[in-house]
C-alpha cells in the first residue's frame, strides 16, 4: 500500500501545486474579483465546490458510522434534506446573486451592516460564523486524525496528526486564494465520488450483494430499519429541526454562500442547483450502503476502528491508498474553504482599520486553534457536530433573509440582530455547556426559529406596509 | 423570476415537505412495505430525493426558458 500512497500522494501534491500556481494570479486582483476567483465559475466547477465544502470528510466517515449506529432514517436527515436544500439554492442563491451584484457587496457581513446600518449587526454574523464554524472544521481535524492514527503507515498518534493536519491546512490556506480552492475542492469531490462508490462496490460483493444487505441488518437489529433508530435519536423534531437548519445553509454558511456569488451568471447558478441535487444522492446512496454494511458486520466497534475496517482492511491497496489520500483532500479543501471564508468576511468587513492583516490572521489563528482543541475534546461522532454547526449558524437565518428579501431604503431596525445575538448564546449555552437540547419537550433551536422568523415575518410587512401607505 | 412560476414549483416543494414528514415515509418502527430489497424509510425516502432532484432542474430549466 505504502508504494501506491507515495504514487497518489505525490499526484496530489503535484495538483496542489499547480493550484497554488494559479492562486499566484490572482494576487494582483481587486479584492473583490480575489474573494470570489474573478466570480467566473462555470456549472462544472460550481457543482464541484459547492458539493465538496459540503460534504467533506464526512462523506466517507461520519455517514457511514451515522447509518451503521442510527439507521436508514439517517437518509431522511442527510439524503432527503440536502437534495431540498437544492432546490433552495435556486431561490436564495438567486436573490443573493441579484441583490449583491444591484448594491455592489461581495461579503455578507458588509452587506448586512449596509441593510441594518449598523455596524453590529455585521460583527454578530462574524461572531456567529466565527463560534459555530469550529465545530464544523474540527470534525475535519478530529476525523482525519483519528483515521490516520489507525490506518496510515507512518505510526503516529491523534494529537500529533491534528497539528500535523492543521500546519498544512493553514500553509495552503496563506498561499491559496480563492480559485486555487476551487480547483482543489473539484479534484477532492472527484476522488471522494470515484473512492464512495469503490468502496460500495466491494462491499457489497463481501457482503452477497444489494438484495441481502437489509435482510442481514434485520437479523442484526431490526431497530435500524425504521426511525427514530436503536437509540432514539431520529424522531420527528430532530429530522424537522435538522432540516430547517441544513436547507437555509447556502445563506448562513459564508464558504457556501460565497460559491453562490462566485458563479459567473445567473443561468450557470440556476443549471448548478439540479446539478448539486444529482451529486448529493450519488455521494449519499453508497454512503449509505457503507453504514448497513457496518451495521452487519461491525456492529459494535468503536468508529475509528469501524473507519479502519471499512476503507483499509476490507480494501485492495490500491483504494485504501486513494482512500487515504482523498480524505487528506477533503479535510484540506473544506477546512481551507472555512478559513478563507471567514478571513475574507474578516478582511472586508475591517478593511478600513490600518491593522486589518495582523487582526484577520488572528483571528484566522484563533479559529484554527480553536478548532483544534474542540477536535482534542471531542467525540469521534461527526455527523452531530456537524449538525452543532448547521443548527448554530440557521439562528442568523432569519436576520439574513430578512435583510435580502427587504428592499435597500427599507428601515429594518436592530431588533433582529440582538435577538439573534442573544438566540446564539441561548443555544450555545444550553447545548455545550448543559447538553440541554429541549425545552418543555420541545427542541430549543425550533423554540428559536420559531421567535427569530415571527419576529423577522412582523418586520418585513411593517415595512412593507409604511412603503405602501407613504407612496 | 417570474413569481407564478415560482409559486408553483414552490407549492410542489411545500407538498413534497409535508410528505417527507408525515407517516406515510417516517412511521414510527415501521419498516414495511418493503420495494427493491429496502425499507419503507429508505425506498420511500429516495424516492422523494429524487422527487425534490428532479422538482429542482424543472424549476431551473423553466426559470431560464421563461427569461429567455
Amino acid at each position: 500500500m505504502l508504494i501506491w500512497l507515495l504514487i497518489f500522494g505525490f499526484i496530489y501534491i503535484l495538483l496542489l501545486s499547480y493550484t497554488s500556481y494559479l492562486a499566484k494570479k490572482e494576487r494582483n486582483l481587486d479584492p473583490k474579483a480575489f474573494a470570489l476567483g474573478g466570480g467566473n465559475l462555470n456549472v462544472f466547477l460550481g457543482v464541484l465546490t459547492y458539493s465538496a465544502t459540503l460534504f467533506s470528510t464526512f462523506t466517507l466517515m461520519g455517514m457511514p458510522n451515522f447509518f451503521r449506529t442510527h439507521g436508514v432514517g439517517a437518509w431522511i436527515f442527510l439524503g432527503v434534506t440536502d437534495v431540498a436544500m437544492a432546490f433552495l439554492i435556486i431561490l436564495f442563491g438567486l436573490k443573493i446573486h441579484k441583490v449583491f451584484q444591484e448594491r455592489n457587496y461581495y461579503s455578507m457581513g458588509v452587506f448586512l451592516k449596509g441593510s441594518y446600518q449598523n455596524k453590529y449587526a455585521s460583527y454578530i454574523f462574524l461572531f456567529g460564523i466565527f463560534i459555530f464554524l469550529i465545530p464544523y472544521a474540527s470534525i475535519q481535524i478530529k476525523g482525519i486524525s483519528s483515521f490516520l492514527a489507525t490506518s496510515a503507515p507512518i505510526k503516529l498518534n491523534e494529537t500529533y496528526w491534528s497539528v500535523i493536519m492543521l500546519a498544512a491546512i493553514l500553509s495552503y490556506s496563506s498561499v491559496g486564494g480563492f480559485k486555487a480552492i476551487v480547483y482543489s475542492d473539484a479534484i477532492q469531490g472527484l476522488i471522494l465520488l470515484i473512492v464512495v462508490w469503490l468502496i460500495c462496490y466491494t462491499c457489497l460483493d463481501h457482503i452477497g450483494g444489494f438484495e441481502n444487505i437489509f435482510i442481514q441488518v434485520k437479523e442484526k437489529n431490526e431497530k435500524l430499519l425504521s426511525i427514530p433508530g436503536p437509540k432514539g435519536l431520529l424522531d420527528f423534531q430532530f429530522l424537522l429541526s435538522s432540516f430547517l437548519s441544513i436547507i437555509i445553509m447556502p445563506i448562513t454558511q459564508p464558504q457556501l454562500t460565497t460559491r453562490l456569488i462566485a458563479m459567473k451568471n445567473r443561468k450557470k447558478l440556476r443549471l448548478m442547483a439540479p446539478s448539486v441535487a444529482f451529486f448529493v444522492i450519488a455521494v449519499i446512496f453508497p454512503a449509505t450502503i457503507l453504514g448497513m454494511y457496518g451495521a452487519v458486520k461491525y456492529p459494535d466497534m468503536t468508529p475509528t476502528d469501524f473507519w479502519n475496517h471499512l476503507l483499509i482492511k476490507d480494501q485492495s491497496a490500491t483504494i485504501g491508498a486513494l482512500t487515504i489520500v482523498g480524505l487528506i483532500a477533503a479535510a484540506m479543501s473544506t477546512t481551507d474553504s472555512q478559513l478563507f471564508a471567514l478571513g475574507n468576511e474578516a478582511t472586508i468587513l475591517l478593511k478600513k482599520d490600518k491593522n486589518v492583516q495582523s487582526k484577520t490572521k488572528i483571528l484566522i489563528f484563533l479559529f484554527a486553534v480553536s478548532s483544534l482543541i474542540f477536535s482534542m475534546f471531542s467525540t469521534d461522532n461527526l455527523v452531530p457536530l456537524a449538525r452543532l454547526s448547521f443548527s448554530g449558524t440557521a439562528i442568523l437565518a432569519p436576520m439574513i433573509l430578512l435583510a435580502i428579501f427587504s428592499e435597500s431604503h427599507h428601515k429594518l431596525g436592530m431588533i433582529l440582530p440582538v435577538l439573534s445575538f442573544i438566540s446564539l448564546f441561548i443555544f450555545l449555552f444550553a447545548c455545550v455547556a448543559y447538553h440541554e437540547t429541549h425545552l418543555g419537550g420541545i427542541r430549543i433551536e425550533l423554540i428559536l426559529y420559531f421567535i427569530l422568523s415571527l419576529v423577522g415575518i412582523l418586520i418585513y410587512y411593517k415595512n412593507k406596509k409604511v412603503h405602501h401607505v407613504l407612496n | 423570476m417570474n413569481k407564478k412560476i415560482w409559486s408553483f414549483y414552490f407549492s410542489i416543494f411545500s407538498l413534497l415537505v409535508i410528505v417527507t414528514f408525515s407517516p406515510l415515509v417516517i412511521p414510527t418502527g415501521v419498516h414495511t412495505p418493503w420495494v427493491l430489497g429496502m425499507p419503507r424509510t429508505l425506498w420511500s425516502g429516495i424516492l422523494l430525493s429524487f422527487l425534490f432532484a428532479i422538482l429542482t432542474g424543472f424549476a431551473a430549466f423553466s426559470i431560464i426558458k421563461k427569461e429567455n
